[in-house]
């Protein structure tokens, strides 16, 4: 448990499903552009195939992004999405960490 | 306000990623090179290379970078803007150098100025039709190497016209080197991203 100190409440608020550098990494991809497939995200993230795929599924699982599949010439096309709830998280989550580092600072 | 205005520069840096394919040079480079043999052999059959690039340009993205680099959706504001501008850009620069085509020799120019277009009006044409819609591509996608091919558009028939070769030559040279580049870059590419077969069934695959 993080200290109880109320300084640093605003660290023990922060959500952990994105306070990780992969999730991060992939939420900021999906938030500067439209949507995705699976290569792409592999390919600027720099995470093997079964990690992606973990950090993913923890993600749709909080709402955060949206998964599609289909079918591009036979060939399967993974598509991945942020939704609204997701973009939402993210900007919460900005605040939060200016917050923590204002705190931390001051 | 866009909603991705606060990741405009990821944005922005995926994008040019997503342009180092060389696929757009060797869109330029075929263009420049069929209006090269199209005025060495005055056979319009080489102007249809323009229609021919624009396929085989979205068949290697479709075949190429797609597979390879992912697929991306930059969402319909940032397509649509671009595509808009350039499209109307290079139209309206192609419509002026018609018209002036059409209108200058009517001004009677004098004897000076005639010879002086006799021996640059390649420059005009090659800096109107090519140089420029580089200089916006280079300006609007933010790939400085179109920077370059709208100099060498203009600097070769420039030079050309000083050493009195033949018209074609420096619109051939430059359409090799762009294709050249194109290539080189497509390889560079296709190295850097090799396709991996199974990475698209991806999550729950």
């Amino acid at each position: 448990m993080v200290s109880a100190d109320k300084d640093l409440q605003p660290i023990a608020d922060l959500d952990r499903t994105i306070h990780s550098p992969a999730r991060l990494m992939i939420l900021a991809y999906l938030a500067a552009v439209d949507r995705v497939d699976f290569i792409f995200l592999m390919n600027q993230v720099g995470l093997t195939r079964g990690n992606l795929s973990s950090h993913l599924t923890t993600l749709e699982e909080a709402g955060y992004v949206s998964i599609q599949k289909e079918f591009v010439d036979k060939v399967p096309r993974t598509l991945i999405r942020l939704t609204d709830q997701g973009r939402d998280a993210i900007q919460t989550y900005r605040e939060q960490m200016r917050t923590v580092i204002d705190e931390l600072l001051s | 306000m866009n909603k991705n205005s606060d990741f405009e520069k990821l944005q922005r840096r995926v994008f040019l990623a997503y342009q180092q394919d060389g696929i757009l040079d060797l869109l330029v480079g075929i263009n420049a090179t069929g209006f090269a043999l199209f005025m060495l052999t005055d056979s319009v059959v080489f102007l249809s290379f323009g229609a021919m690039s624009a396929i085989l340009y979205i068949l290697l993205k479709q075949r190429i970078t797609i597979p390879r680099f992912g697929y991306v959706d930059f969402g319909r504001d940032r397509t649509v803007s671009h595509r808009l501008t350039i499209l109307v850009g290079i139209g309206a620069l192609v419509f002026i150098t018609f018209l002036a085509g059409a209108i200058l020799p009517r001004m009677n120019p004098s004897p000076a100025t005639k010879a002086l277009l006799d021996q640059y009006h390649m420059v005009i044409i090659s800096g109107m039709v090519f140089g420029l819609p580089c200089a916006i591509v280079a300006l609007l996608l933010g790939l400085s190497r179109f920077y370059l091919y709208a100099l060498l558009a203009v600097g070769l028939p420039t030079l050309g016209g000083l050493f009195g070769t033949e018209t074609y030559l420096p619109m051939l040279t430059l359409g090799l080197l762009v294709t050249a580049t194109g290539i080189w870059l497509l390889a560079k590419f296709t190295q850097r991203y090799p396709r991996d077969e199974e990475a698209g069934s991806g999550v729950r695959g």
